[in-house]
């Protein structure tokens, strides 16, 4: 958790950081997106979400109807 | 000011998304679609198409594909075909329709009613189980700096029913340095309960709503983080109804001795499950045209799991029409306080869930992404990865997907 808190701290620090849009060009590539896009999200909760137990909470849904195990 | 205006607005093109052909406020954002984004009725924009399959092979104490006292198979196929589409209805509205496929084989679910001839819808079903959804996002954006979305979802498969709705919301401030999210969700999944000889004993339910609140910053010109916290509040039937846990059962023989025997019962599970995540993100250019990302997330819920995922990804562009990246995550949790591979069957609740038990999980994954020049923003991806417990379950995964911008 403290680690956690000092993540947030940086964050918030560095929002004082203003990067103008003509310099954010690497920002843009698609290696550089944070989050993956909805077909590999789905996949990954396919594969982590009914195999563990810690799904949800973060933007997707807990439970759903998977019964394989 | 904006924000007061704009939302009443946005409420009614979502109500009536269908309908909607307001007229054409001039702003910047048709300076930066331009003409694309003046034209009217749907333009599809973007198509996506994947292909997953998934191989797992491992024991588990929950199923019945096994010894009485024993871990069971918990061998499993699924492919996994998805398409999306997003189409601009407006220059401000944008629809994703995705369709999600699962067809599942499940060696546990099998062995429900091992001794029940013929075999039931359940058992029938789960040799080859077909679950489909479909889910739809409108997307709102208002000038500059606000964003709104609305989200249906619908799942079916053979057993189990599931809708879900949602609204979202996205703030840039400091001129998009910085992104505040938020969304909510609620989820009802309405499903079919068995015994634990597959036996139907009508409906049961369970409810979701979700919480979830985001932060992202803009670091450097090459660095880019992000945090997000959700809150998810399940309430209801929490298991899927047919997972046994191994027991001893004490009976009495025809000579009137007293004997101990193996059995299962069905899993006790609470009604309620409130659980907490929290995710951290950051991506960094590198200057030989590659990135490093790091993922880190902290989950905690009210059965006493703990779980924390690590990943790291590091992506390197080899040519201009190709980039590849490696992955590795690492996953670990404890058990719930109930985990059990034996039970006496006098406590409140128990499971032998090996997914609810305490292990740790490995990935390890690569993937190349080619740009396909036929169409803008053209690309094919392929993909494996292998996932691997602790506790011996294994999960052999391969992806491909193409897509195209419009």
């Amino acid at each position: 958790m403290r680690g956690v808190l000092v993540v947030l701290v940086a964050m918030t620090a560095a929002a004082c950081v203003r990067v103008p849009q003509n310099r954010r060009g690497h920002l843009a590539d698609p290696m550089m997106s944070l989050t993956d896009d909805t077909l590999e999200t789905y996949r990954k909760q396919k594969l982590y979400n009914t195999r563990e137990g810690a799904a949800g909470g973060d933007g997707t849904a807990a439970g759903g109807g998977c019964g394989c195990n | 000011m904006q924000l007061s205006t704009s939302l009443p607005i946005a409420f009614a093109l979502l109500l009536s998304s269908g309908l909607a052909r307001g007229s054409e406020p001039p702003n910047d954002i048709d300076e930066v679609l331009g003409e694309h984004a003046k034209r009217r009725g749907f333009v599809v924009e973007r198509v996506e198409t994947a292909m997953t399959g998934y191989q797992q092979d491992g024991l588990g104490y929950q199923s019945k594909q096994g010894p009485t006292l024993g871990r069971g198979s918990q061998r499993l196929t699924v492919f996994q075909p998805q398409l999306l589409v997003v189409a601009r209805q407006h220059e401000r509205i944008t629809h994703r329709l995705w369709f999600p496929v699962d067809i599942v084989t499940a060696a546990s679910a099998n062995a429900i009613d091992i001794a029940r001839k013929p075999p039931d819808m359940m058992s029938q079903a789960s040799r080859v189980n077909q679950t489909i959804s479909f889910d739809w996002l409108t997307t709102y954006t208002a000038p500059r700096v606000f964003a709104m979305s609305a989200r249906n979802m619908v799942h079916t498969e053979e057993h189990f029913r599931s809708w879900g709705a949602g609204v979202g919301a996205t703030v840039s401030l400091a001129e998009d340095n910085s992104t505040i999210s938020t969304s909510a969700y609620q989820i009802l999944d309405w499903f079919t309960r068995f015994d634990i000889l597959g036996h139907k004993l009508g409906r049961t339910s369970r409810s979701t709503t979700n919480g979830n609140v985001g932060f992202t910053q803009i670091l450097t010109p090459t660095t880019i983080a992000h945090v997000n916290y959700g809150l998810s509040a399940q309430y209801g039937e929490m298991g899927n109804t047919w997972n046994s846990v191994p027991t001893l059962t004490t009976a009495v023989t025809s000579a009137g001795a007293r004997t101990t025997i193996a059995a299962r019962v069905l899993e006790q599970l609470p009604r309620q499950r409130i659980r907490h995540a929290l995710v951290g993100r950051v991506a960094q250019y590198l200057p030989w045209d590659g990135a490093v990302k790091g993922f880190y997330r902290f989950y905690a819920d009210d059965w006493g799991l703990v779980a924390h995922a690590f990943e790291g990804q590091l992506l390197q562009r080899l040519i201009p029409s190709l980039y590849v990246r490696g992955s590795y995550r690492y996953y670990t949790q404890s058990s719930v306080s109930f985990f059990t591979s034996l039970t006496r069957g006098d406590d409140a609740f128990y499971t032998a869930d090996s997914d609810l038990g305490r292990f740790d999980t490995h990935t390890l994954g690569g993937k190349a992404t080619i740009d396909v020049p036929l169409f803008e923003g053209g690309h094919l991806d392929i993909g494996y990865e292998r996932y691997w417990r602790t506790d011996g379950l294994t999960v052999n995964v391969a992806l491909w997907q193409a897509g195209a911008r419009f």
